[in-house]
C-alpha cells in the first residue's frame, strides 16, 4: 500500500540530490578544478578585480588580487535547494549555477564556462554575477 | 411611637439603575469605538488590496509582453526582436522601480528581481526562454499568492 508514495518520494529525493550533485560536479568535475574570473589579467602582474576559485567538494580556495599581488582565502562550500531551485552556497551567499555556451559574450570565447549568480536575500535588491572559465 | 424603617430595596434600585445606565452607554460607546476602528482597518485593508491587484496587474502585463515579444517563442532571442524587447525590460523596470515598492511583499519582491535578472540574461543570449517564462510563471505565482495571503495574514503595523 505504501510502496508508491514511498517510491514518488524516492524519486523527488533522487532527483533533489542529483540536481544539487549537477550544480557541484560543474564546477569541481568530480575533483578540484580550478576557475578563473573571465577577462583575468594574462600578465604576471595581477589587476584588481581579478580572481581565481579552486572549486572542490567541500570547500572552495579564493585567491583576490590586491595591490598586484594574490591574496588567499578558504571558504565552506555548501549545496542549497528551495524553490524548485538549487546552488552552491559559499562566503554568506547562495549561488545559482548556469553552465553557458562559448558563444555568450559574456564569456568571450572560453569553453568552459560558467556562470555564478547570487539569490535575492531579501536585504538588498542587486544581485550579483561571477562569470568563470578554466 | 413606631419608627418607620428604610425600605432596602428600594435604595438598592434608587443606586443600581443609573449604574445600569452608565454601564449600558460605556459598552455601547466602546462598542461605537471598536466597530469604528475594525471598518477603519478594514478600508484601508481592502484598499490596500485594490492597489496590490492594480500593480499586480500592471505587472502581469508587462510580463506579457516580455514574453510574446519573441516570435513564435524562439529559444534564443533574435536580432529583430531586441529592440522591441528592451522596450518591454524598460516597462517591467518602470513597475519594478516605480510602482511595487509600495505594495509588494518579500517573496515578490524576489520573483521580481530574479525575472529582471532573467530578462538581461535571456536579452545577453546566456539563457533561453523556457528560462524566462518559467521565472514568469514563477513571478505570477507569487503574486496570486501575496493576494491570498492579503486576508488570511495581517500584516505588521496595520
Amino acid at each position: 500500500m505504501l510502496r508508491i508514495p514511498f517510491l514518488i518520494l524516492g524519486l523527488g529525493f533522487g532527483i533533489l540530490v542529483n540536481a544539487q550533485q549537477d550544480a557541484l560536479a560543474t564546477l569541481t568535475g568530480d575533483g578540484s578544478l580550478q576557475w578563473m574570473v573571465v577577462g583575468n589579467a594574462t600578465t604576471p602582474k595581477c589587476s584588481p578585480g581579478d580572481a581565481i576559485y579552486t572549486f572542490s567538494a567541500k570547500e572552495v580556495v579564493i585567491q583576490q588580487c590586491a595591490e598586484g599581488a594574490w591574496k588567499s582565502t578558504k571558504e565552506v562550500l555548501e549545496p542549497w535547494s528551495a524553490g524548485g531551485k538549487n546552488g552552491i552556497a559559499f562566503g554568506g551567499a547562495r549561488y545559482e549555477v548556469k553552465s553557458l555556451p562559448a558563444s555568450a559574450a559574456a564569456c568571450k570565447g572560453n569553453a568552459n564556462c560558467v556562470r555564478l549568480t547570487t539569490v535575492p536575500d531579501g536585504k538588498t535588491d542587486a544581485t550579483r554575477s561571477i562569470y568563470l572559465a578554466h | 411611637m413606631e419608627e418607620k424603617l428604610p425600605n432596602r430595596s428600594t435604595d438598592y434600585s434608587k443606586a443600581v439603575a443609573p449604574l445600569l445606565t452608565v454601564l449600558g452607554i460605556t459598552v455601547g460607546a466602546w462598542q461605537f469605538t471598536s466597530q469604528m476602528s475594525h471598518e477603519s482597518k478594514m478600508e484601508f485593508s481592502r484598499s490596500m488590496y485594490t492597489k496590490k491587484l492594480q500593480a499586480y496587474e500592471e505587472v502581469g502585463k508587462a510580463v506579457g509582453d516580455l514574453l510574446v515579444v519573441p516570435h513564435d517563442e524562439r529559444l534564443w532571442i533574435s536580432a529583430e526582436d531586441t529592440m522591441a524587447f528592451d522596450s518591454c525590460l524598460e516597462r517591467f523596470r518602470t513597475c519594478y522601480w516605480g510602482v511595487l515598492p509600495l505594495v509588494e511583499d518579500s517573496t515578490v519582491e524576489v520573483a521580481m528581481i530574479q525575472f529582471k535578472d532573467m530578462a538581461r540574461f535571456y536579452r545577453r543570449g546566456e539563457n533561453d526562454y523556457h528560462d524566462l517564462a518559467r521565472e514568469g510563471m514563477s513571478l505570477m505565482n507569487a503574486c496570486n499568492q501575496s493576494l491570498e495571503n492579503h486576508w488570511s495574514r495581517p500584516k505588521k503595523g496595520e
